[in-house]
C-alpha cells in the first residue's frame, strides 16, 4: 500500500501566484515550527512587474544540502522528504544554503539553526495537505496526484532540472509547457534577462 | 460634544493601533491542542471563506483550513491565514467608556454608560425632533444585526437618518441591478465562473480583494481555455496574466462598454432573439451607442484601439461569458451607469441564466450582501423591500407590530448624514460598525462634522479612529463573538459561528441595542432571545420580498453547506443561478436596457490638477483597517499607504523611489513616499486608503454623490504633485 | 544493518582505549586505588570511548566534515590567531556552556537543555575520576573523623565530611540527578503533547535517551534515600539496577542521540565561517550584486560538492548557480517558467 506521500506531490505555478503571501502566513502556523515561516514569497522584479512567486523546498532525490552538512543534520525521509535540520546536530553554518540550487534554506545565525520547508510534516503524516497548497488562493501551490493537477492544467509537470551537468530530480514539479524536456536552468541567459509587465496604454 | 479628549499620541499609546504578532499562549505553546474546533468563516471580504477556528480557554489559539466548505476548499488569503489574531488582543475594549474632557476614556459601568446614551438620545429628539438623531451601522455585522438595527432605527429611535458604511461599497451595483433586473443580487454562484468561455473584470482587482476568486478565473482558463480580459489602470496580479489588458483612465468606462456594444452591434455579434424575448428599450441603447466609435474611446479612455477592437470580437463571439465588476467602476459619480453600461454587454449577447453566462458584482465587505437586503439602508427595509412603497411598508409594519404612520420614511445617505451633521441639522449620532473618518472621503470634513455633534455613542469592538471623537463608547462584539448568518458576494446564506464570548464587560452588539430600545420604551418589539430568534422574524420579514429567505433555516444552511436566496419556501433547494429561461425580477419578467451616456467625473482634471489619482484596497487590510492594522504579519506588510507612481511620471517632476511626494487635491493635500512602478497608467497615481491621520487620502477625495446610488466618487480624483524637500539634510 | 568497517576508527577508537587504560593505571596508583565493584562501568566506559572515537572518526572523514575542521583550523591558525582564538573561547563559552543558541530557539528548550546538559555533564565529571580511580577519599593520618581528597594518587584538601565543603562533596550526584529528573520531565512534556514533536520523534532516538537518562537520575537518587532513610536497605538491589543504567547510557553513548554533544563542537566552525563572511572577501552575485557569502566559504562548498560527485559547473567550467546569490536562484525558477511558457500565461489559449 503506498503512504500518502507517495500518492500526491507538490506542484508549483509561479506564473499563477497573486503575492498575497497566504502561504508565508500559513506556513508560520504550522506545529512543527511555530511562529517561522520557511517558505519564501517575493516580487521577482517590483518596479518593473507585479510578478510573484512562492519558493518551497523542492525536496531533491539527492540533495545538495544535506550533501555538504557537515553536521550530517539534514535527513531525507523514505517517502521523498527532505526535513528541516535536526536540531541537536545544525550548527547553522550557511553550507546548506550556499549549496541548494534552488535557494531554500533559511538560516538563523542567532539560533544557530537552518530552517527549511518540510513539507508540513505533521500534517502530511495524517493525510492533510501542506499548510500552503491547502490556503493557496490561486493554487499556484498545488499538493495531490499528478494526474488530478495534468487533468485540471493546460500546462504539464515536470521535476528534471539541469544546472550545468548535474540533473536534479525533486518531489516538488513544477509546472511548464508540454515539451517532456527537462527543465534547464540557463544562468547565464538568466543574469542577461529582465523581466517587465507590458505597457497596454496610451497616454 | 464629540471631542478628542486628549491628545491623538495619548489615545493611541492608549487603545492602539498596537500590532499583535504573537497568538494567546505564544508561539512555541508546549501545549496547543485547542479544546474545541469552531467551523465558521472569515470575516474579511465579501467571498466569506469557510475557516475552523481553533478554541481553547475562551481565546482563540489558531486557525485551520475548512476543506470541506464548496466555496473555498480551505484557501484563505493572509488576512483570513492571520483573522484569529484579532481576538485576545491588547487594544481590545474590555469595559463601557466615557469621554472626559482633558482626562482621556473613564471606565464606566454598563448602568452609567446606558442612561447616559438614552437620555441624550431622548433629550435631542424631544430638542430637535426625531430625525435630528441619526444612526450609521455597518455590513461587517451580521444578517440577524443588520435586521436589528433596521429595526431598531426605525422602531426604538424612529428615525429615518439610518444608513451604513455599504454605501461607500455595493449601493451602485445594487442600483444598477435593480434597474436592470429588478433584483439586486450577483446573477450566479461561482461555479459558473468554471464553465466560462470569456471573463471580464471590470475594475476589480480580483487578485487582492476576492483571491480565492482567482482560483476560479484560473481554472475556467486552464480547463476550458477561457480567455481574461481586466479593465483597469493598474496591472495589478490578476491583470498582469490576462489575455488582454484595458488600462483605462480612471472615470472613462462607461465609454469605453458603449463603445464595445456598438463594435458588437455593428459585428452582429448581439442575441437579438433574446433582446426580443426577454428585454426591453434595446433600441434606444443601440442609438445611444452608435455615437461611440473605436478612435474616440481610445482618445478618452486611453485604451488602444487595437485593444479594444479585440476585447468587443472575443465578447461578441464567445459562446459563454461572465462579467465580474467591482468598485473600480462603481465609486464614481455615474457608478450606476458604469455598472448599467456593463450589464447592457451582458444582456445585449443574451449571456445569462444559463450554464458558465453569467455576471456579477463582487461584494467587497463582509456581509455586505446580506446586511443590505434586511434593512439598515436608508431606503430599504427587510427582504430588498422599499421603504416608499406603500404596500411594502404595510407588510413590515405588520411584522413588527407598528402602525404603518409611525414607521418614518426614506432617510439621508452616510454622505448626507454626515453633510447634516456638519450643517448643525442632525444632532445626535450612535454608530456601529463604521469608521467614516477613514472611510468617507474628505476626511477634513468629516471630523468637523464629528467635532459638532451633541451626543455621540459608539459601539465598537477597538477604538476606531471615528471612536476616538464618541461620548460613550460601548464594547461590542467580534465576528467570533456571537452567531449568526452572513450572505456572500454569490447570494450564500452561511452560518458564522460562536467561538468565544465577549471579554470583560464587552456585551455581544445586540445586546447592547435590545437594552437601549428597552430603555426608550420599546422592549415589545424587541423580544428577541438569541440570534436564530431574530433569523426567525427575519425570514418572516423578508417574505414576499426580492430577498426572499423564508425557507433558509439555521438547520438547513448548516446541513447544506449555505442555501442560496431567493428560497421562499422549506422544501425550495434555494436559486444558485438567477435568471434561469430569461425570466427576470420585473413584473413583465423582462430585464431592462438602460441607456447611458458617458460624462466626465466630478472633479475636472485641467492644468493646475492634472493628475488622475485613483484609490483602492491592497490586500493585507479591509475597509478602514480597524482590525486589520492591529494584526501584526498584516500590518507588517503593509504598514503606511504609499503613493504608486510610473517612472514617466515620476521623471517629469523628479521624483525616485522613495521620495517624499506631496499629493494636493482641491480639498488638502498630503506627503507619501512614492513607490515608482512600470505597473500604472504614466498620468495616474494611486493609493490604498485604509488609514486615517495625516497620511489619510480620503483628505483628498471628494463629497460628489451619484444621483442614484449615492455613492461617494472614491475612484476618480484630480491632484497635482510636488516632491518634498525633505529639510535638515 | 551492516556497515562498511572503517579502519582508521578502529585504529583510533583502540588508541583512544589505550590512553584511557594507561590513565587509569596510572591515576589509580597502578589500581591500588581501583575499586573493584566499579569494573563494569569501567568495561562500559571503555566501550563508548571507542565506539565515541570510532564514530567521531568516521563522522570527520565525511567531506564536508573534514572541510570544515580543516578550514576552521586554518581560519584559527593565521595571522590574526590570537584574536580568533578569542573568538573560539568565546564561542565555546556561549556556545557550549551557556548555550545561548538554545535560548533563541525556545527559552522553554533552553531551560530544559540546560538542567540536562550540566547535570549529565556534572554529574561524569564526578562519577568518571570516581570510577577510574582517579579521586578517592581517605581519612588523614591519626584523624578518623576528617576527610582527605586523594587526586591520582596525590593527597589534596582535607575536609570535614559533616561540613558545607562535605555536604558539596556527598550530594553533588544528588543535585545533578535533580536537574537531570526535572530537565527530562520538561523534555517529556513536550514530546507528549507538542503537535510538531511528536510526528516527527522517534523512539530510538528522541524517546530512548530521556527514558536512559531518566532512569540514570532516578536509580542514583534511590540510592541515596536508601542510605539515608532506609538504612542501606535494599542497597545492593538498586546499585546493581543504577549500574546498569548506567551502563546502558554509556553503550547509547556513540551510537544514539548523545552523539550531539562531540558533534557541536563544529560550531566553532560555523562561528569561523560567520567571521570570515564579515571580514573576508565577498561572494558577489552577478545577478542581484548582493555580497551573499564568503568566497572562502563557497570555494569550499564547492569543493565540497565536486568531491561528491555533484556537476553543477556547465561544461565551460564558467558559472555555476552557487555563483548565484540564494535570492537569484529563487527567481532563476520563476523566470525559468517565465521562459518556458514564452512569457504567455495561458499558453493553449495563443
Amino acid at each position: 500500500m503506498s503512504t500518502w506521500l507517495e500518492e500526491n506531490d507538490l506542484f508549483i505555478d509561479p506564473q499563477r501566484c497573486i503575492g498575497c503571501r497566504a502561504c508565508e502566513a500559513a506556513c508560520a502556523e504550522c506545529g512543527t515550527h511555530r511562529g517561522v515561516a520557511m517558505i519564501h514569497l517575493e516580487p521577482l522584479n517590483r518596479p518593473d512587474s507585479v510578478k510573484t512567486g512562492p519558493t518551497l523546498c523542492m525536496h531533491c532525490d539527492d540533495p545538495a544540502c544535506a550533501a555538504v552538512c557537515p553536521a550530517d543534520a539534514i535527513k531525507r525521509t523514505d517517502d521523498g522528504v527532505v526535513q528541516s535540520s535536526l536540531k541537536p546536530r545544525c550548527i547553522g553554518c550557511s553550507n546548506c544554503q550556499i549549496a541548494c540550487p534552488f535557494g531554500v534554506p533559511k538560516i538563523y545565525p542567532e539560533r544557530a539553526q537552518m530552517n527549511k520547508c518540510d513539507m508540513c510534516y505533521d500534517r502530511t503524516a495524517i493525510g492533510l495537505k501542506p499548510m500552503c497548497a491547502t490556503v493557496c488562493p490561486s493554487e499556484a501551490i498545488f499538493f495531490g496526484p499528478k494526474s488530478v493537477i495534468e487533468s485540471q492544467r493546460k500546462n504539464k509537470a515536470n521535476n528534471h532540472f539541469i544546472f550545468g551537468r548535474q540533473t536534479i530530480r525533486t518531489k516538488v514539479h513544477l509546472m511548464v509547457d508540454t515539451e517532456q524536456k527537462p527543465v534547464e536552468m540557463d544562468i547565464v541567459n538568466f543574469i542577461s534577462t529582465t523581466i517587465e509587465d507590458s505597457q497596454p496604454w496610451v497616454i | 460634544m464629540a471631542k478628542l479628549p486628549i491628545s491623538e499620541e495619548l489615545i493611541i499609546e492608549q487603545f492602539g493601533p498596537h500590532s499583535k504578532h504573537v497568538p494567546p499562549g505564544g508561539w512555541d505553546q508546549t501545549d496547543s491542542q485547542p479544546d474545541r474546533r469552531v467551523k465558521t468563516h472569515c470575516c474579511f471580504c465579501g467571498q466569506q471563506c469557510g475557516i475552523i477556528l481553533k478554541v481553547k480557554d475562551n481565546a482563540i489559539i489558531g486557525f485551520d483550513p475548512w476543506e470541506a466548505f464548496p466555496f473555498n476548499k480551505g484557501k484563505l488569503c493572509p488576512k483570513g491565514v492571520k483573522r484569529y489574531m484579532q481576538g485576545s488582543h491588547p487594544d481590545r475594549l474590555l469595559h463601557p467608556l466615557e469621554n472626559r474632557r482633558g482626562k482621556g476614556y473613564e471606565p464606566v459601568s454598563w448602568e452609567a454608560a446606558y442612561s447616559r446614551v438614552t437620555s441624550e438620545i431622548e433629550r435631542i429628539q424631544s430638542q430637535y425632533g426625531k430625525d435630528s438623531f441619526a444612526m450609521l451601522s455597518g455590513v461587517s455585522l451580521s444578517n440577524e444585526k443588520s435586521y436589528l438595527v433596521g429595526k431598531f432605527a426605525r422602531v426604538a429611535l424612529q428615525t429615518a437618518n439610518l444608513d451604513y458604511n455599504g454605501r461607500l461599497c455595493m449601493v451602485s451595483a445594487g442600483a444598477g441591478n435593480k434597474k436592470a433586473f429588478g433584483i439586486d443580487r450577483a446573477a450566479n454562484s461561482w461555479a459558473d465562473i468554471l464553465e466560462t468561455d470569456v471573463i471580464l473584470c471590470a475594475g476589480t482587482n480580483v487578485s487582492e480583494c476576492a483571491p480565492i476568486t482567482t482560483d476560479y478565473i484560473w481554472k475556467a482558463r486552464d480547463t476550458r481555455g477561457a480567455k481574461l480580459i481586466v479593465v483597469d489602470p493598474r496591472i495589478t496580479p490578476i491583470a498582469r496574466t490576462a489575455d488582454l489588458i484595458l488600462p483605462v483612465r480612471p472615470g472613462t468606462d462607461s465609454f469605453l462598454f458603449n463603445t464595445l456594444l456598438n463594435l458588437m452591434i455593428q459585428a452582429g455579434d448581439i442575441d437579438q432573439a433574446f433582446i426580443d424575448a426577454h428585454t426591453v428599450g434595446f433600441e434606444e441603447v443601440k442609438k445611444t451607442v452608435a455615437g461611440y466609435t473605436v478612435d474616440e474611446c481610445e482618445k478618452v479612455t486611453g485604451v488602444p484601439a487595437q485593444s479594444i477592437k479585440t476585447a468587443a470580437l472575443w465578447w461578441g463571439k464567445a459562446k459563454r461569458s461572465f462579467l465580474l465588476h467591482a468598485r473600480g467602476i462603481e465609486h464614481h459619480t455615474k457608478g450606476v451607469d458604469n455598472v448599467l453600461s456593463c450589464i447592457n454587454m451582458v444582456l445585449a449577447t443574451g449571456r445569462i441564466g444559463k450554464v458558465g453566462c453569467g455576471y456579477a458584482t463582487i461584494t467587497g465587505q463582509g456581509n455586505g450582501q446580506g446586511g443590505r437586503e434586511h434593512g439598515h439602508k436608508c431606503d430599504q427595509l427587510p427582504g430588498n423591500r422599499d421603504i416608499t412603497n406603500p404596500e411594502h411598508r404595510q407588510y413590515i409594519s405588520k411584522v413588527w407590530g407598528i402602525d404603518e404612520k409611525d414607521l418614518p420614511g426614506k432617510g439621508l445617505s452616510a454622505q448626507e448624514i454626515m453633510n447634516e451633521i456638519h450643517a448643525g441639522k442632525i444632532r445626535g449620532l450612535l454608530s456601529i460598525c463604521f469608521n467614516p473618518l477613514v472611510s468617507l472621503p474628505d476626511s477634513g470634513f468629516t471630523r468637523e462634522a464629528l467635532e459638532k455633534l451633541e451626543f455621540y455613542a459608539n459601539i465598537d469592538f477597538f477604538m476606531s479612529e471615528t471612536a476616538r471623537y464618541a461620548d460613550v463608547i460601548l464594547p461590542g462584539s467580534l465576528h467570533e463573538e456571537d452567531e449568526g448568518t452572513s450572505t456572500s458576494a454569490e447570494g450564500r446564506v452561511i452560518r458564522l459561528q460562536k467561538s468565544v464570548n465577549p471579554p470583560a464587560e464587552a456585551k455581544v452588539d445586540w445586546e447592547i441595542l435590545l437594552e437601549i430600545a428597552r430603555r426608550l420604551g420599546k422592549e415589545k418589539y424587541f423580544d428577541f432571545k438569541d440570534s436564530e430568534s431574530m433569523f426567525e422574524e427575519l425570514r418572516v420579514a423578508s417574505k414576499g420580498g426580492t430577498a426572499d429567505y423564508y425557507g433558509i433555516t439555521y438547520d438547513r444552511i448548516e446541513k447544506e453547506m449555505g442555501v442560496f436566496w431567493p428560497c421562499p419556501e422549506i422544501g425550495h433547494p434555494g436559486t444558485p443561478r438567477l435568471f434561469e429561461g430569461g425570466k427576470f425580477y420585473y413584473p413583465d419578467g423582462k430585464a431592462r436596457f438602460n441607456v447611458v451616456t458617458y460624462k466626465p467625473s466630478a472633479d475636472a482634471i485641467n492644468e493646475e490638477y492634472p493628475i488622475y489619482l485613483t484609490t483602492g484596497r491592497v490586500i493585507y487590510h479591509y475597509l478602514s483597517g480597524t482590525q486589520t492594522r492591529r494584526i501584526g504579519f498584516l500590518n507588517d506588510q503593509c504598514p503606511k499607504p504609499y503613493l504608486e507612481i510610473h517612472p514617466l511620471l515620476a521623471e517629469k517632476y523628479g521624483i525616485a523611489e522613495g521620495d517624499l511626494v506631496k499629493i494636493t487635491s482641491r480639498r488638502d493635500s498630503v506627503q507619501l513616499k512614492a513607490r515608482v512602478v512600470k505597473t500604472i497608467r504614466p498620468d495616474t497615481v494611486f493609493v490604498p486608503y485604509h488609514w486615517a491621520g495625516k497620511q489619510s487620502i480620503n483628505r483628498l477625495t471628494q463629497r460628489a454623490l451619484d444621483p442614484v446610488s449615492k455613492i461617494p466618487e472614491f475612484k476618480m480624483s484630480a491632484v497635482r504633485i510636488e516632491k518634498v524637500v525633505e529639510k535638515n539634510l | 544493518m551492516l556497515m562498511r568497517l572503517y579502519p582508521a576508527g578502529i585504529l583510533r577508537g583502540l588508541l583512544g582505549v589505550a590512553i584511557l587504560s594507561a590513565l587509569v593505571v596510572l591515576g589509580s596508583r597502578k589500581l591500588i586505588y581501583f575499586d573493584a565493584a566499579l569494573v563494569p562501568y569501567l568495561i562500559a566506559t571503555v566501550f563508548a570511548v571507542f565506539g565515541s572515537v570510532y564514530r567521531y572518526s568516521v563522522w570527520l572523514s565525511r567531506p564536508p566534515t573534514r572541510v570544515l575542521w580543516q578550514r576552521s583550523l586554518a581560519l584559527v591558525f593565521n595571522k590574526n590567531f590570537f584574536a580568533n582564538t578569542a573568538l573560539v573561547f568565546k564561542a565555546v563559552f556561549e556556545n557550549m556552556v551557556l548555550q545561548k543558541f538554545i535560548g533563541r530557539r525556545s527559552a522553554y528548550r533552553w531551560v530544559m537543555h540546560f538542567l540536562l546538559a550540566w547535570g549529565c555533564v556534572m554529574g561524569f565529571a564526578i562519577t568518571f575520576p570516581l570510577v577510574f580511580g582517579w579521586l578517592h577519599f581517605a581519612h588523614p593520618t591519626g584523624d578518623a573523623y576528617m576527610y582527605q581528597l586523594h587526586v591520582f594518587g596525590f593527597a589534596t584538601m582535607i575536609f570535614d565530611p559533616y561540613g558545607f565543603i562535605g555536604y558539596l562533596f556527598f550530594n553533588s550526584l544528588n543535585f545533578c540527578s535533580v536537574m537531570i529528573i526535572v530537565g527530562c520531565s520538561m523534555a517529556f512534556a513536550r514530546r507528549l503533547i507538542h503537535p510538531g514533536e511528536m510526528t516527527t520523534q522517534t523512539f530510538a532516538n528522541d524517546i530512548l535517551p530521556l527514558l536512559i537518562l531518566m532512569a540514570v537520575a532516578l536509580s542514583g537518587l534511590c540510592l541515596t534515600f536508601s542510605t539515608h532513610y532506609l538504612g542501606g536497605q535494599h542497597y545492593r538491589i538498586l546499585s546493581t539496577v543504577h549500574c546498569w543504567t548506567v551502563v546502558s547510557f554509556l553503550v547509547y553513548l556513540p551510537f544514539g542521540k548523545f552523539f550531539h554533544i562531540f558533534q557541536r563542537a563544529s560550531q566553532m566552525g560555523a562561528q569561523l565561517y560567520i567571521k570570515e563572511k564579515q571580514e573576508g572577501s565577498l561572494a558577489i552575485c552577478p545577478k542581484t550584486g548582493e555580497g551573499f557569502t564568503s568566497q572562502v566559504q563557497k570555494g569550499d562548498v564547492k569543493t565540497i560538492l565536486r568531491e561528491l560527485g555533484f556537476q553543477f559547473e556547465p561544461d565551460d567550467q564558467k558559472i555555476s548557480v552557487q555563483d548565484l546569490s540564494p535570492a537569484a536562484r529563487r527567481q532563476l525558477l520563476m523566470t525559468t517558467q517565465h521562459q518556458r511558457l514564452k512569457g504567455k500565461f495561458d499558453i493553449s489559449g495563443q
